[in-house]
């Protein structure tokens, strides 16, 4: 009922076999005739397996590799991390939209000469809790434009929803825009410090701090793709000196970095 | 006066709110760690508005007293 999902990254398993609980997730998913919401699905299918999903640490597949990343029907991809955590990351492709500009891309598009310009991308990653309701969801969306010789960024925008009431998640040192990693692949990207706790007068708890990265890369020749980079940190608790970490340094970080589906264009020559 | 068991009730239900509050905005099924994290949190959060409640509640009740 799934299809393995085309990746760059090497860390990303494909051949690993889901789990049965993983599995059925992913059948819920793929078999939603009535096309209801895909968190209504998700949601629904964890009420039901409540019990199962939190003994179900200790199965081969959990123990055995970090993550496990599949492709569904609808062309987002579902990543299980351990602890029972999953999330969801989408690459949404618009054929039909003229590249909205601002000034300055305006000038460049009408300077370059034998320039193509990839459609407008918007890359998605959504957070879930162990109920299956959706946390959060971090967007960014851009284009590109290349020449076989060089690729230009054009980042048009970048945002995050809160997708659940009562909402504890902060975002702090929010960034948007667009980077030239070297002269044949350029980004476009989100990133921000995802956490939720409380802080008083330099006191803090933070009980979850997630560093997200969501960008869409290019090469010279068109090839994009949609990636995402999640850096847990650990929970610590800081009251006047008393610095108190919940966890040990050898478990986090805990970094995990995925991708959409990778699209390759035909070559311009 | 509000009897103590209903004191112990008071912080209980503060601290309920706060834990399911808590659970519910965490990524994932919870580990140990983050277990007492939450816990922890919990218990701070709900340490102001069940004080402010307690407040409220001697105040109805010292100015209910005087009728």
């Amino acid at each position: 009922m799934f299809v393995s999902t085309v990746s760059a990254q090497d860390n990303l398993t494909t051949n690993v076999k889901p789990s049965e609980l993983e599995q059925g997730l992913i059948d819920a998913l793929n078999s939603d005739t009535k096309n209801l919401a895909a968190d209504y699905v998700i949601a629904n299918y964890c009420k039901a397996t409540e019990d199962k999903i939190s003994t179900s640490e200790n199965n081969n597949v959990s123990s055995k590799s970090n993550s496990r990343t599949y492709q569904l029907e609808s062309g987002s991809n579902i990543t299980f991390i351990n602890h029972g955590n999953f999330l969801i990351n989408d690459l949404k492709v618009d054929n039909n939209t003229i590249q909205p500009v601002n000034k300055e891309n305006e000038m460049n598009l009408q300077s370059e000469d034998n320039s193509f310009y990839t459609p407008s991308l918007i890359s998605s990653v959504s957070e879930y809790n162990s109920f299956g309701w959706k946390l959060f969801t971090v967007y960014t969306q851009g284009y590109f434009g290349y020449d076989n010789k060089s690729v230009k960024p054009y980042h048009v925008n970048s945002w995050y929803v809160h997708n659940m009431p009562f909402n504890l998640w902060q975002i702090s040192n929010w960034e948007e825009g667009t980077d030239i990693i070297s002269s044949n692949t350029a980004e476009v990207y989100s990133q921000g410090n995802f956490h939720y706790g409380f802080e008083y007068k330099g006191n803090s708890l933070t009980v979850q701090n997630y560093y997200i990265k969501v960008y869409l890369s290019c090469d010279q020749n068109g090839n994009y793709g949609a990636y995402y980079s999640l850096t847990e940190l650990i929970p610590k608790l800081k009251v006047g000196s008393l610095n108190l970490s919940f966890g040990s340094s050898t478990e986090y970080p805990r970094i995990k970095n995925g991708s959409a589906t990778l699209t390759i264009q035909d070559d311009l020559s | 006066m509000m009897k103590k068991s209903s004191y112990e009730i008071l912080f209980i239900a503060c601290f309920a709110f706060f834990f399911i509050l808590n659970f519910i905005n965490v990524i994932g099924q919870p580990d140990l760690p983050l277990f007492v994290a939450i816990i922890i949190g919990a218990l701070i959060e709900s340490f102001t508005p069940y004080l402010v409640l307690i407040l409220i509640i001697r105040i109805i009740s010292r100015d209910s007293s005087k009728f």
